[in-house]
C-alpha cells in the first residue's frame, strides 16, 4: 500500500501488507500529526485522542475505497487532523462544563510526552516564548488557527495550505495576515525581542 | 531605498511578501534576513517527544484498528441484513393486508349486488308491503 516514507499511496489487495505498511506509515507521520493536532487543540490528552481518531479514519477511509491511489498522503493525512481539530475545537465552543486537566496533570502529561532536549537554551526558548505563543492562539479564529499552524509549526505553502483547507489561496493570505496581526507581540517577541544579543 | 522593517520581515517569513531589489543590495538587511531564517528553524524543528508516550499511542491505535475491523464487518453485514428486512418487510405487509381488505370488500360489493340482481323489488318497497298486509 505505502512505502515509510512514500510520496504516494500505491494499490495492494493483501490485507496483512496493507496493515503492516499502514503501520509503519503511521510511525513516520504520527508525530508530525501529534504536534499538529497539540498545536491547534493546545491539550496534550485531546491532541492524544484527535492523534488516534485522525489514524483510524485515515484506515477506515482506505479500507472504503480500496486503498485508491493518493498523490500526496501526507497532505491527506494532515486535512483529515486538521479537520478532526476543528470538529473537536466546535463541539469545545458548546461544552462550557468541559472538565480541564487540573494544571498537576496537564504538567504529568507533558513530562511524560516532552522527552529531554539536546539543547536546554532551545527547551527554554520552546517552552517560554513558544508555550506564551500557544496560548495567544485563543485570539484566532479556528480557520485563523489551522492557516496559522500549517504555515508557522509546518512551514507549509500557502498553495498547499489551500489544498489542505480546500480554500483559494487568497483567502488562506487573509486569514495568514489576520492571525499575524493578532500575534503580533508574541511574534515580535519570538524573533525580535533578541535582536541586539545575536 | 528604505530598510525593511519589522512588519516587512515578518510578513517575508510567513510568505506574505516577496524579496525585493532593496534586500539584493542591501547588506544590513541580508543579515537581518538571515538571522530571521535562523531563527525560523528553530520554530519549525519539532520538539522531541518520548517513545515511550508514541509507543503507547500506536498500541492504542492498533488495538482500535483490530477492534474496528473485527467488529465492524459483521456488525456492517448484520445491520444491513437487518434494514433490508425491515424495508422489504414494509413494503410487502401494507400490500397483502390491503389485498386482503380489499378482497373482503369486494366479495362484500358482489355479494350485494347479487342480492340486489336476484331481487324483483328494491329493499326500501319492503315496508310498503306491511301497510297492505291484513
Amino acid at each position: 500500500m505505502m512505502g515509510a516514507m512514500a510520496d504516494r499511496l500505491e494499490v495492494s489487495l493483501d490485507r496483512e501488507t496493507s496493515t503492516r505498511e499502514f503501520g509503519a506509515w503511521m510511525t513516520s507521520e504520527q508525530k508530525r500529526i501529534f504536534l499538529l493536532c497539540k498545536r491547534m487543540l493546545q491539550d496534550i490528552s485531546e491532541a492524544d485522542s484527535a492523534t488516534q481518531d485522525t489514524f483510524i479514519k485515515a484506515w477506515q477511509s482506505l479500507n472504503r475505497s480500496g486503498f485508491k491511489d493518493l498523490d500526496n498522503p501526507a497532505s491527506w493525512l494532515t486535512r483529515i487532523a486538521v479537520n478532526t481539530c476543528l470538529d473537536r475545537l466546535r463541539s469545545r465552543r458548546w461544552q462550557f462544563w468541559r472538565r480541564r486537566p487540573a494544571q498537576e496533570d496537564e504538567e504529568n502529561i507533558l513530562r511524560l510526552a516532552a522527552a529531554a532536549g539536546p539543547n536546554a537554551e532551545d527547551r527554554i526558548f520552546a517552552t517560554e516564548i513558544g508555550g506564551r505563543l500557544q496560548s495567544a492562539l485563543d485570539k484566532l479564529s479556528l480557520r485563523q488557527r489551522a492557516v496559522f499552524a500549517l504555515r508557522h509549526y509546518e512551514d507549509r505553502s500557502l498553495a498547499d495550505i489551500a489544498g489542505i483547507l480546500d480554500l483559494d489561496v487568497g483567502t488562506v493570505k487573509v486569514h495568514l495576515f489576520r492571525a499575524i496581526e493578532k500575534l503580533r507581540e508574541e511574534l515580535h517577541d519570538l524573533y525580535f525581542r533578541d535582536r541586539g544579543k545575536q | 531605498m528604505k530598510h525593511w522593517n519589522e512588519d516587512d520581515f515578518q510578513k517575508w517569513l510567513y510568505g506574505l511578501k516577496e524579496e525585493d531589489s532593496h534586500l539584493e543590495s542591501c547588506g544590513e538587511c541580508r543579515i537581518e534576513m538571515e538571522r530571521l531564517r535562523l531563527a525560523r528553524q528553530r520554530v519549525i524543528a519539532a520538539p522531541e517527544l518520548s517513545e515511550e508516550f508514541l509507543a503507547a499511542q500506536r498500541r492504542s491505535i492498533h488495538s482500535q484498528l483490530n477492534h474496528a475491523s473485527r467488529n465492524f464487518a459483521p456488525l456492517r453485514w448484520a445491520l444491513s441484513a437487518g434494514m433490508l428486512a425491515v424495508v422489504v418487510a414494509g413494503l410487502t405487509l401494507p400490500h397483502f393486508r390491503k389485498s386482503s381488505v380489499s378482497l373482503t370488500n369486494d366479495e362484500q360489493l358482489y355479494s350485494d349486488l347479487a342480492a340486489m340482481e336476484q331481487s324483483s323489488e328494491p329493499k326500501a318497497i319492503q315496508p310498503l308491503h306491511k301497510l297492505f298486509e291484513k
